[in-house]
């Protein structure tokens, strides 16, 4: 009846974190008998005798409501493949890319989306036994035009977002870009030019290394002013 | 006399060779690992889950862990010859069954875990350091499993049993016996025997494996917290307050409450029915909770964005399964005919029916 490691503490697969009937099994820990063991490698994390193990690395699984940003991978009359970077393909049906009808007779679906499109969009329908189902069709979904994108670690997206976004805006107005954050991973970046998307690169690839560490904001701040400063200086 | 026995590199007869781990090696992969087991050399990298390929050897329950076990053409002494041989094929089936009841395979029916496993130098026993680099690879990819595996190759040499037999050992020996074993969840994966052993031996060979086999897992845990260690120390990190700090953001709670939602449901199915009575309580229990959370949470929030956001939340959430989808499809039509407040700038999204006209 007792935990036997320490919260916030990094566990391998297989390790036993608590033993006692007053827990309960979160993500990431599974129960045999009275024993709580982790299923992966991450970080402890209990609140309220729930344990759970955040996930340090692993891929992408869709989500029925997540937006997700996908690459068109293949065209076909009325639908297209896409891209989500997770397990399964993206499906993108026509009558849920535009909102008006779509007639396959008159209409090419290649003049909507071509093979190697960046598209937003939004897991409107997945489960165990099909491929998750995308929707354009809602505000702020569609095409990405322009910019550049990144492929992190989707478990650190929350980390990169920050509490009611506080890290993604503060990265916004140093580096005055546009940034998506979408939770298969990619993020699509688009500035006045290359230098300052290069800076978030930079920053995005610093949050995801140091994802398990406290006082990130701080650190985040303090990079950002010191290249800031840096290229002050220069001009 | 047989405890002082020497064998030919000077190793007592229950002494493992010099076992390192190394994590994450490659790039490219998903997770990576290289081990080093005395002069055996073994490099494993993971990708995926992923698209099974050919679609027919898929299974639509589960994932499936395809191991390719292959040898470099310059491991052995003189030359082997490229072409994967019967040997190569065979552990390669074997180690993919032994894995695949480690790894929870059924959070991704359909797909598969692809594992490359590739051997550089050999001597004696390269299947257990191939399925040594395969655990912490596979670990470092971040995939699910039960416990990690360990395995040891025991065996017979000059009518002593020896524990981690070295190529030399194997070929003059009369005995071979590579174990593979979980020690959290108490399992044997694998196991194989060639030769003759009498039941004294037997049981020496095996009881002084599985102690091996515990002590090689913990080198293993220790490689795989390493590098994570490692970035924590550089920044100086105070392990006691957590929740006070920005790490604990708002939005990763919520996301992760979310989750546990769907999750459920996908657990449930690779317990072992034996222990099908404790998830019904636990169900019992998170149920319960989470109608508390929500009552919580609805109270709390006072902004107008988020209050939406989590009534809709709590409908799908007090709603049984089966109803839960219809709800949710129906709340995001209506959401579509609401006005959008998201103030959000969204001038760089070309809307595929404008882009129509304008080409029209």
């Amino acid at each position: 009846m007792s935990l036997l490691i320490k919260d916030d503490s990094i566990v391998t697969p297989g390790e036993l974190i608590a033993t006692g009937n007053e827990f309960q099994k979160g993500n990431g820990v599974f129960k045999e008998g009275e024993n709580f063991y982790s299923k992966l490698v991450g970080v402890v994390f209990i609140k309220d005798h729930e344990i759970r193990v955040r996930p340090l690395k692993g891929r992408y699984y869709p989500k029925v409501g997540d937006k997700v940003i996908g690459i068109i991978e293949e065209t076909g009359l009325t639908n297209w493949n896409v891209d989500i970077k997770g397990p399964y393909r993206g499906v993108l049906l026509a009558s849920n890319a535009v909102k008006r009808k779509f007639d396959p007779i008159k209409d090419d679906a290649r003049r909507i989306y071509d093979v190697g499109d960046i598209v937003r969009a939004e897991i409107i329908s997945f489960d165990r036994t099909k491929d998750p189902m995308l929707s354009t069709q809602f505000p702020n979904l569609g095409k990405l035009r322009g910019g550049r994108i990144i492929e992190i670690n989707p478990n650190h997206i929350p980390r990169v977002i920050g509490r009611k976004g506080s890290m993604l805006n503060k990265i916004k107005k140093a580096t005055d870009t546009k940034i998506t954050v979408a939770q298969n991973g990619l993020v699509w970046i688009k500035g006045e030019n290359s230098e300052n998307e290069e800076l978030v690169v930079e920053t995005i690839n610093m949050i995801t290394k140091q994802a398990h560490t406290n006082g990130l904001t701080d650190r985040v701040s303090a990079f950002l002013s010191d290249k800031q400063s840096k290229e002050d200086k220069k001009e | 006399m047989s405890k002082d026995y020497v064998r030919p590199d000077g190793r007592l007869k229950n002494q493992l060779r010099e076992f390192k781990v190394e994590v994450g090696v490659l790039d490219r992969s998903e997770g990576s690992a290289k081990v080093n087991l005395g002069n055996n050399m073994a490099m494993a990298s993971v990708f995926g889950p992923r698209e099974m390929h050919p679609k027919r050897l898929s299974r639509s329950d589960r994932a499936i862990v395809r191991v390719n076990y292959r040898m470099a053409t310059f491991s052995v002494d003189g030359y082997k010859r490229a072409v994967p041989s019967r040997r190569e094929k065979e552990i390669s089936k074997v180690l993919s069954e032994a894995f695949q009841s480690v790894v929870l395979v059924k959070n991704w029916p359909r797909s598969v875990v692809d594992v490359h496993v590739e051997i550089f130098q050999s001597d004696g026993g390269t299947r257990t350091a191939a399925a040594l680099a395969i655990t912490a690879a596979l670990a470092d990819a971040g995939i699910p499993m039960r416990d990690l595996i360990g395995g040891i190759a025991s065996g017979i040499y000059e009518d002593q049993v020896c524990l981690d037999l070295t190529g030399l050992e194997d070929m003059k020996g009369s005995g071979d016996m590579p174990i593979l074993y979980s020690p959290a969840v108490d399992e044997i994966s694998l196991f194989q025997l060639d030769g003759l052993f009498t039941y004294d031996q037997f049981k020496e060979a095996y009881e002084s494996s599985l102690t091996g086999i515990k002590g090689m897992v913990e080198v293993i845990r220790e490689a795989l917290k390493e590098k994570y260690v490692k970035i924590r120390e550089e920044f100086g990190v105070d392990d006691e307050d957590v929740s006070s700090d920005d790490d604990m953001s708002k939005e990763e709670v919520q996301l992760d409450e979310d989750e546990s939602s769907d999750d459920d449901m996908s657990e449930e199915t690779f317990e072992k029915p034996s222990f099908s009575a404790v998830i019904a309580q636990v169900d019992e229990k998170s149920e319960t909770k989470k109608e508390k959370k929500v009552d919580e949470k609805s109270e709390t929030k006072k902004e107008k964005k988020v209050d939406e956001k989590s009534e809709t939340k709590k409908e799908k959430k007090v709603d049984e399964k089966p109803k839960k989808k219809k709800k949710k499809k129906k709340s995001k039509k209506s959401s579509t005919e609401l006005p959008d407040v998201d103030d959000e700038d969204d001038s760089w999204f070309t809307k595929p029916e404008e882009k129509e006209k304008e080409e029209n």
